[in-house]
């Protein structure tokens, strides 16, 4: 689904300072493994508000953000990555990896167990790959990632698992690090999808007390945590007892929640709200995640997007980079290529591949033949009004207030080359008919978190188009086809950035998105809150480290 | 003229001499402001020009969030529109909701109250039902229902806030022309061989619809609150159309920091309701005071 994101790598605490607008700095939090000033005490209960949930906690089935989430906090991963990228163990010991790219034998930790008192194995690994590339799981970010190239796994000895796979994937472990897939307990999926989507079991830090959909998940510690990650300010069980995690759409009330004590620590707060927050004594954590940047997806079979110089003037019009400050006081920055700086093989020459040129819009528009004008001042040509509809999300938490301020400021920088942009607000059902059925002109708020390059495979491949439905733009491209399954075979690092730098400038010449700004891990907190993480990996939050001062 | 309409006229005269004097004596300051206030509107609708030379759609990102001033009398919003200059233009659409909405639900209500009330007794029982099943939800909710069907846009905002309110003014259309069907005059105007069109039309409608005048001016402005209710919920206009319960809708997301972006929407849909409403109950004393001594 093109809305998934997906997991980032995000390699160091990218965003830790902003400068804001207003020349606030915002200070930021820490990732990894920062820690505040005075000695960490246990206990307490934390209050988490979220932006939204999925009814399904388990990130291997589906697999968007708010699984993620709380996959985080239930289960580890099998390696951990690092700061820069770096793949480190984590509940697997150590690895191997063939010549050809082929076999993966891992060696996993012998001193372990769930929590729902089983143990942890090769066997419980093995079941996990086999789970996520299973059809039936309906895990489309997982599956999407390694289900085209897994064959299959062997259990070599309880702790010792091989993985083979049917065409080479140098992404393998960068994937295998995400919060998106962490390792459950067989015992816990063998109870059916059901009862697991309500209560994933990890070896993770916390796990889930209880479960009121769409309202709150309670989570409490696992007293028996011994598998802290190598980014972890300590070893052993979390510091919190409990964790309240409620779901509040509204980003209004989450920050009006925050400054009245009612939650600790807030998902997202609006942007136009943090001078004040900042100015409280609060703190904001920011953690760009890698990936493809949130942006407008165009749809290049529908006219008249169709032709690529209709979307390349919609780029050179929209100025987004004025507008993007404005709407959100000048918290992102405008990222104009393909991927987040922070994605490995991040070409940073497309960056300003389309400076904002009205002038140069409206002469790929005249050479497009679209030279005549309405009443309203609207290019036509033969008659048709040069219109894209940008459908968005009108229930409350679907599309955030500064989203909606864009997306009206580049209407009308966009009216400036005559491109008439109508703006049409739905409800969260007709929106996912729209997507489900790709009649669409352009998908709004469209991003993918991952931690790899592969992410240009998952979102503009024609496998992608034909078998997951990831590919929003619908483009079909042989050659870019062929360069990303190249690039993905590649074992030599120097040639697989150029592939994957070659492949970022076709996309980018095609001009498949309008790109805005990276996808962010955004928390505001408490000042007696402290150790708030982001992950390395796809910058989601960690409470292994919090915990509150009195 | 038949002599029946000459009695109704004659009492009419009379009644405007008395009452006028009497109003003279306690006429308040609050239907003279509302006339002034919904003058203003009525300009704003003609041309939103006169009052201001922003444009209602212009932005301006890098005055964004701006507190009133001289240059923005209302401040500006998230892409730094001038916040009057939306106001102003926002009257036509919210207005024309407004007055076209009471007027698709009166007609509608006339038509269903006409035939209840004079149809026989099965018609009017079928009307009866149909109008209590309605009177089972509120309005508002009858409302939302006719948006969902018809989509999301001010032509449907119109319609769902007229038909949703339609059988309120049904019921009372009935009633009155129950009243008045058996009503001496009435009797009357049969016993000169008036076919039963010219009896309806000159002799019932006109006495029935009275109430229904009042009525309506108080339900311009219920129409008003309830389309803003409906576009506050993303049900009406889309942005970055200036539609007063869709400014509301915006605004709040910058209500902590920027207050006038909702301040002064929510300040319009407010006047203009007490100005429709004072006016409408201004409207209902004169016409109880002629009723009583009619």
């Amino acid at each position: 689904m093109s809305r998934t994101p997906t997991v980032p790598r995000t390699l160091s605490v990218a965003a830790l300072a902003l400068v804001l607008a207003s020349g606030l700095v915002a200070c930021a939090g820490q990732s990894g493994s920062t820690v505040a000033s005075s000695k960490p005490v246990y206990g307490g209960t934390l209050t988490y508000l979220q932006d939204r949930s999925e009814t399904c906690l388990d990130p291997e089935v589906g697999g968007d953000i708010p699984q993620a989430m709380i996959g985080q906090q239930v289960t580890d991963d099998l390696v951990y990555e690092g700061p820069g990228g770096k793949i480190e163990p984590w509940l697997a010991k150590s690895w191997t990896v063939s010549p050809n790219g082929l076999t993966y034998t891992f060696t996993v930790r012998d001193d372990v167990k769930f929590t729902d008192g089983t143990a942890f194995n090769a066997a419980a690994v093995k079941t996990n790959l086999d789970r996520v590339v299973d059809p039936k799981t309906g895990s489309s970010t997982d599956g999407g990632y390694i289900a085209p190239f897994y064959a299959n796994s062997k259990v070599l000895s309880p702790y010792v698992l091989q993985v083979n796979l049917k065409q080479p994937d140098t992404a393998l472990l960068n994937v295998l690090a995400q919060g998106y897939i962490g390792i459950e307990s067989p015992a816990g999926i063998a109870r059916g999808q059901e009862k697991n989507c309500a209560d994933p079991i990890g070896t993770g830090p916390f796990k889930i007390q209880s479960y009121t959909p769409t309202q709150q998940v309670v989570l409490v510690k696992n007293k028996n945590y011994n598998t802290a990650p190598p980014g972890s300010a300590h070893s052993g069980p979390a510091y919190l007892d409990k964790i309240i995690w409620k779901i509040v759409p509204d980003g209004t009330v989450r920050y009006a929640a925050l400054t009245k004590q009612q939650a600790d620590v807030i998902y997202y707060p609006p942007a136009q709200d943090w001078k004040a927050l900042l100015a409280s004594g609060q703190k904001i954590l920011t953690h760009e995640r890698p990936g493809s940047p949130n942006g407008i997806t165009f749809n290049v079979t529908k006219a008249p997007l169709n032709d690529v110089s209709v979307r390349q003037a919609i780029i050179y019009a929209s100025d987004e980079a004025t507008n993007l400050k404005s709407a959100y006081f000048g918290t992102y920055p405008y990222v104009g290529s393909p991927l987040v700086k922070g994605t490995p093989d991040y070409d940073a020459s497309l960056q300003n591949a389309y400076p904002a040129s009205v002038s140069k819009a409206n002469s790929l528009l005249d050479a497009a033949g679209w030279t005549t004008r309405d009443a309203a001042g609207y290019r036509t040509k033969n008659g048709v009004e040069l219109k894209v509809t940008i459908p968005y999300g009108s229930d409350a938490g679907q599309t955030a207030a500064e989203d909606l301020t864009l997306y009206q400021d580049i209407q009308a920088s966009e009216k400036k080359a005559g491109i008439n942009i109508v703006l049409q607000p739905i409800g969260t059902a007709a929106l996912n008919n729209l997507y489900s059925s790709h009649d669409y002109q352009t998908l709004a708020g469209d991003y993918w978190i991952t931690n790899t390059p592969d992410v240009l495979r998952t979102l503009f491949s024609t496998q992608a188009l034909k078998f997951y439905g990831t590919n929003g733009d619908e483009y079909s491209n042989p050659t870019l086809d062929k360069l990303l399954n190249d690039a993905l075979s590649e074992q030599d690092a120097t040639k697989r950035t150029a592939l994957y730098q070659q492949a970022q400038k076709l996309v980018s010449g095609a001009a498949l998105q309008l790109n805005l700004y990276p996808a962010q891990e955004r928390l505001a907190y408490n000042a007696n809150i402290h150790g708030i993480t982001a992950d390395y990996a796809v910058g989601l939050p960690d409470f292994h480290d919090t915990w509150i001062s009195k | 003229m038949t002599a029946i309409d000459s009695h109704t006229s004659l009492s009419g005269v009379s009644s405007r001499a008395a009452s006028t004097t009497r109003l003279l004596g306690r006429l308040r300051i609050g239907p003279i402001l509302s006339v002034v206030f919904l003058l203003f509107l009525v300009v704003a609708v003609v041309d939103p020009s006169i009052l201001t030379h922003y444009q209602p759609l212009a932005v301006d990102p890098a005055h964004s969030l701006e507190a009133p001033s001289v240059a923005h009398w209302f401040g500006t919003d998230q892409s730094g529109r001038d916040i009057f200059a939306r106001v102003v233009y926002g009257a036509s659409a919210s207005l024309s909701i407004g007055v076209i909405a009471t007027a698709l639900g009166m007609a509608v209500a006339v038509i269903l109250g006409v035939i209840g009330g004079l149809g026989g007794r099965f018609v009017d029982g079928v009307i009866s039902r149909v109008l209590e099943i309605l009177f089972a939800f509120p309005a508002l909710l009858l409302a939302l229902l006719f948006v969902t069907i018809f989509g999301a846009s001010v032509t449907s905002l119109i319609i769902s806030v007229g038909l949703g309110s339609a059988p309120g003014y049904a019921r009372m259309v009935r009633g009155q022309v129950i009243a008045v069907k058996n009503a001496p005059y009435v009797e009357a105007s049969y016993v000169l061989g008036h076919s039963r069109a010219r009896i309806l039309r000159q002799t019932i409608l006109p006495n029935a619809m009275r109430p229904l005048l009042v009525l309506g001016t108080l339900g311009i402005g219920q129409s008003i609150v309830w389309a803003s209710s409906l576009s506050f919920l993303g049900l009406g206009a889309a942005p970055p159309a200036p539609e007063w319960g869709a400014m509301l809708a915006a605004g709040r997301d910058f209500i902590s920091s920027a207050w006038w972006g909702e301040f002064f929407p929510g300040a319009m849909i407010v006047l203009v309701t007490l100005a429709t409403t004072s006016l409408g109950r201004y409207l209902a004393r004169r016409l109880e005071g002629r009723g009583s001594e009619a």
